[in-house]
C-alpha cells in the first residue's frame, strides 16, 4: 500500500514538473494593452494598441509617457495584432482593454469581419466599450494625450460615461450587443463616437498635458448610425438625445421650455421608455410609454402645472420626433429596435414583413404616451 | 459488493447534482438553433430526465434487496449480464474520454495554453485513480465538500452577474415562435444525453446508499436541483447576453461569467469557473469509472479490482493519444453520432428493455412464491 502511494505521488510530481514547462508568464512579463483601434489600410487593416508603460505608473514616475502606441498593418486583425509583437519587449496582453476605437473610414466600409476577432479571441473579455472615431482615424484618437488622466483610454472611457450619465447623449456598447445587432435581421447598430477638437498634431506631444488650455481636446460626441455593418452617418446632438430617450434609460439630462417669454431649463432624471406594438387599422404602430421625473427651476402656480407639463412633453416629443424622422427618412435604419418589438409582440405579422422591412420601417407610425412627474419647482 | 462502506442518501443527492451540473460544460451547443427558447427544452428535458431516472429505479424496485450486478443477473441471466457488463464499461470509457477532452479544451484555451493533452490526461487520470482507490465513501465525502463550494460560487457569481449587467427581459420573447416542433427533439436529447441524461452510470454508486430501497427519490432531488441551476444559467445567458451573443460559445457559464466586471478590478472570475468545471468533470468521471470498475470486477472477480481500474484508465489514455486532435471534429462526431445513437442505445433502449424484462421476472418470482 505504501509503495502504491509512493508511485502515485511520483506520477503526480512528474506530471506537475511537466506542467511547470507551460511557461505561464509573470505579470512583469506582460504589457497591458488598455485600448485598441482598427483602421482601414492598404494591406487590409491597421491595428493600433495603446499599451500602458508600467514604469511610469509605479511609485517613482519618470518623465516618460504613461502609454505608448503601437500600430501595425495586416491582412486581418489577428495578423496585425500578432505583428505588434515586433514593437513590444513584453507579451501584449489585451484582456484588460477598456475601449475599442473604430476608424470612421473602416466603419463606413463595414466592421463585421474586423469585430469577429474581439468576439472570439480567448484573451478578450466582453465588457469593453466600442466607439467610432468621429471623422477621424482610430490611431489618431489613441495617440491623443489627456490632461486630466494619465492614461488616455481611461480618460476616453470616463468622458463617454460622463456624457452618457450627465447629459444622456453617449451610450456604452459592449461587444456582445454589437454581435446581436449585426446578426439579427433588420435591427441597426448604433455606437457612440469620440471626436478630436483642435489641432490633432499638437495633441500627441507631452506639452499637451502641460497647459491649462490645450490646443487639442478629445470629446465624447454623438451617435453613429449603422446599417448592416456599415456606418451611414451621424445623429446630431438633439437627435442623439431623442434616440436615447426612446432606446435607453437616461439618468440625467435637460429639456427646455418657454415660460413667461423666457427660455428655462428643466432638469430631467430617471427616464424610461417602454415600447409596444399594435396594428391600428392595419397600420403598424409603435407606442412609446415614456416616464421621467423633472425639476423645474421656476415658481409655478398649482393651476399652471398641467400647462408646464405639456410644454415639457412637447419639447421631449420634438427630440424624439427628430430622431425618428432621421432614422426613418434620412437613413432608413431601425436603430430603435422597432423590428424586435414587433417580432416579440406579433411574430406572425413580423414574419410577413421581415423580408421587406426596409419598405415598412419608414411607414411605421409612432404614438407617444408621456408620464412626466414634476418632482420639484422653485419655492418662494 | 467490494466495499463494506455505505454512503448516505444526502451524499447520493449531492453526487447526482454534481454529476448533472458537470454537463453544463458543453451544453451550449443547443443554443445555436433554439436561441431565446432554449429554456423551454431545458424544463422539458429535466422532466424527461426525472422520468428516465424513475424508469431506471423500477429495475431495482422489481428486484429489490440485492446489488446492481445481482439485479441485472436476476433479470437477464448471467451470460447476458456479463455481456452487458463488458459492453457498458466501453461506453462509459468513451464518455470519460469525451468529457476529458471537453475540459482539456477549456483549460487549453482559457487557462494554460501550452499544456499538452498527454500530460493533462495523465494527471487527471492519476488523480481519478487515487480518488477511486480510496473507495466510494471517501469519494462521497469529497463530493459533499465540493458541493458547498460550488453552490457558494454559483450563488455569489449569479448575484454579481445580475448586479453588474443590464437585464433585457424582452430577450425572452417571442416564446415558441415556430411552435413546439423545434423544441421537442432537443428536449428529448437533453433528457437522455447532455445535460440531464447519462444517468445509468449513477446506479453503480446508488447500490452503496444506505437503505437504498427507500431512498430513490434523493436522486430525483439532485436532478431537480441541478436542473434549476442549469435553467437559471440559461436564463441569465438569454436576458443578459441576448439571443445571438449567447450562441457564440458552447460554455454557457464561462461566457456569462466573463461579463462580471466592476470598477476595472472585480473581473476574471472565469478562472474560478473553469476550476469549478474541472472539479465537476472529475466527479462525473469518477462516477463513470467507479461503475466501470464495479462492472468489470463483477465479471472478472479479481482479488485486486484496482487492476481493472488501471486497465480502464490506460484505455482512456490510449484513446487520448490516438484520437483526432481536432476538437471541433470530435464535438461534431459526438453531437451527430454519440448523442443521437450511442447514448440512445445505452441510456434508453437497453435499460428500458431491462426494466421491461424485470417486470416479467417479478411476476414469475411471485408465481413461484405462490406455488
Amino acid at each position: 500500500m505504501k509503495k502504491q502511494k509512493i508511485y502515485i505521488l511520483l506520477i503526480i510530481a512528474f506530471g506537475l514538473l511537466m506542467l511547470s514547462g507551460c511557461k505561464k508568464l509573470d505579470v512583469s512579463e506582460y504589457t497591458t494593452v488598455i485600448a485598441m483601434g482598427i483602421d482601414k489600410s492598404e494591406k487590409g487593416v491597421k491595428v493600433s494598441a495603446q499599451a500602458v508603460n508600467d514604469y511610469v505608473l509605479g511609485s517613482k514616475p519618470t518623465q516618460s509617457s504613461p502609454v505608448v502606441i503601437f500600430s501595425e498593418e495586416g491582412a486581418t486583425v489577428y495578423d496585425a495584432y500578432l505583428k505588434l509583437a515586433s514593437f513590444s519587449v513584453n507579451r501584449l496582453f489585451i484582456f484588460h482593454i477598456q475601449c475599442l476605437v473604430i476608424g470612421a473610414e473602416l466603419a463606413q466600409e463595414g466592421i463585421e469581419e474586423y469585430i469577429e476577432f474581439f468576439v472570439h479571441y480567448w484573451e478578450t473579455q466582453h465588457n469593453f466599450n466600442v466607439v467610432v472615431a468621429h471623422d477621424e482615424k482610430a490611431e489618431d484618437v489613441l495617440k491623443m494625450r489627456s490632461l486630466l488622466h494619465n492614461i488616455p483610454a481611461v480618460a476616453v472611457e470616463s468622458k463617454l460615461e460622463n456624457f452618457e450619465k450627465i447629459y444622456g447623449v453617449s451610450k456604452i456598447t459592449f461587444i456582445d450587443e454589437i454581435v446581436t445587432a449585426l446578426k439579427l435581421p433588420n435591427i441597426c447598430l448604433t455606437l457612440s463616437s469620440i471626436a478630436i477638437v483642435g489641432d490633432k498634431e499638437k495633441g500627441k506631444d507631452n506639452e499637451a498635458t502641460q497647459t491649462t488650455d490645450p490646443e487639442m481636446k478629445l470629446k465624447a460626441s454623438t451617435i453613429a448610425v449603422f446599417k448592416n455593418d456599415k456606418m451611414l452617418g451621424w445623429l446630431s446632438e438633439e437627435e442623439s438625445l431623442g434616440f436615447r430617450h426612446i432606446y435607453d434609460k437616461i439618468e440625467k439630462t435637460v429639456l427646455h421650455i418657454e415660460h413667461n417669454n423666457k427660455l428655462i431649463y428643466v432638469g430631467v432624471k430617471n427616464t424610461s421608455c417602454k415600447m409596444s406594438f399594435k396594428l391600428e387599422k392595419g397600420e403598424p404602430t409603435i407606442i412609446l410609454k415614456h416616464k421621467m421625473n423633472v425639476t423645474v427651476p421656476v415658481e409655478i402656480a398649482p393651476n399652471e402645472m398641467n400647462q408646464i407639463r405639456d410644454k415639457i412633453n412637447e419639447d421631449l416629443r420634438r427630440l424624439m420626433d427628430l430622431a425618428i424622422f432621421t432614422a426613418q427618412n434620412k437613413y432608413n435604419a431601425d436603430i430603435f429596435g422597432f423590428c424586435e418589438t414587433i417580432h416579440q409582440t406579433n411574430p406572425e405579422y413580423y414574419q410577413s414583413i421581415k423580408d421587406r422591412y426596409d419598405t415598412v420601417f419608414p411607414t411605421i407610425k409612432v404614438r407617444y404616451q408621456f408620464e412626466t412627474t414634476i418632482d420639484r419647482t422653485r419655492s418662494k | 459488493m467490494e466495499e463494506k462502506t455505505l454512503i448516505s442518501r444526502g451524499q447520493f443527492w449531492v453526487i447526482v447534482f454534481m454529476y448533472v451540473f458537470a454537463n453544463d460544460l458543453i451544453r451550449g451547443f443547443y443554443a445555436e438553433e433554439l436561441t431565446n427558447n432554449l429554456w423551454i427544452p431545458i424544463i422539458i428535458g429535466a422532466v424527461g430526465g426525472v422520468l428516465i431516472y424513475f424508469v431506471y429505479t423500477l429495475l431495482f424496485r422489481n428486484v429489490s434487496g440485492i446489488d446492481f450486478g445481482d439485479t441485472v443477473t436476476h433479470v437477464v441471466s448471467k451470460p447476458v449480464c456479463y455481456i452487458l457488463f463488458l459492453v457498458y464499461p466501453l461506453y462509459f470509457l468513451c464518455l470519460v474520454f469525451f468529457n476529458l477532452r471537453d475540459i482539456y479544451e477549456v483549460v487549453n484555451i482559457f487557462l494554460v495554453q501550452e499544456v499538452k493533452l498527454l500530460w493533462f490526461s495523465l494527471l487527471v487520470l492519476a488523480l481519478l485513480f487515487y480518488l477511486l482507490s480510496k473507495g466510494v465513501e471517501v469519494f462521497a465525502r469529497f463530493t459533499t465538500m465540493l458541493f458547498y463550494i460550488t453552490l457558494f460560487i454559483f450563488v455569489s457569481f449569479s448575484g454579481l452577474i445580475m448586479s453588474f449587467n443590464r437585464i433585457h427581459l424582452n430577450y425572452i420573447f417571442p416564446i415558441l415562435e415556430y411552435g413546439f416542433g423545434p423544441v421537442i427533439k432537443p428536449a428529448f436529447l437533453m433528457s437522455y444525453a447532455i445535460p440531464f441524461g447519462e444517468l445509468f452510470a449513477l446506479f453503480g454508486i446508488y447500490q452503496y446508499v444506505k437503505q437504498k430501497d427507500k431512498n430513490y427519490r434523493y436522486g430525483v432531488y439532485g436532478l431537480i436541483m441541478a436542473s434549476v441551476v442549469l435553467l437559471l444559467i440559461t436564463l441569465m445567458n438569454i436576458i443578459i447576453l441576448g439571443p445571438v451573443a449567447m450562441t457564440i460559445d458552447i460554455h454557457p457559464s464561462l461566457r456569462i461569467t466573463r461579463r462580471i466586471e466592476f470598477a476595472v478590478f472585480v473581473q476574471r472570475f472565469d478562472i474560478i469557473v473553469i476550476n469549478v468545471m474541472m472539479v465537476l468533470i472529475i466527479i462525473k468521471l469518477a462516477v463513470l469509472l467507479s461503475t466501470t470498475k464495479y462492472m468489470l470486477n463483477y465479471v472478472f472477480k479479481l482479488k485486486k479490482p484496482n487492476i481493472l481500474l488501471i486497465a480502464s484508465l490506460l484505455i482512456v489514455f490510449g484513446i487520448c493519444l490516438f484520437a483526432p486532435k481536432n476538437y471541433t471534429l470530435l464535438l461534431d462526431f459526438r453531437i451527430k453520432y454519440i448523442i443521437r445513437y450511442v447514448n440512445l442505445i445505452f441510456e434508453i433502449i437497453i435499460p428500458f428493455l431491462l426494466v421491461l424484462v424485470s417486470f416479467f421476472r417479478r411476476n414469475q418470482t411471485k408465481k413461484q412464491k405462490a406455488n
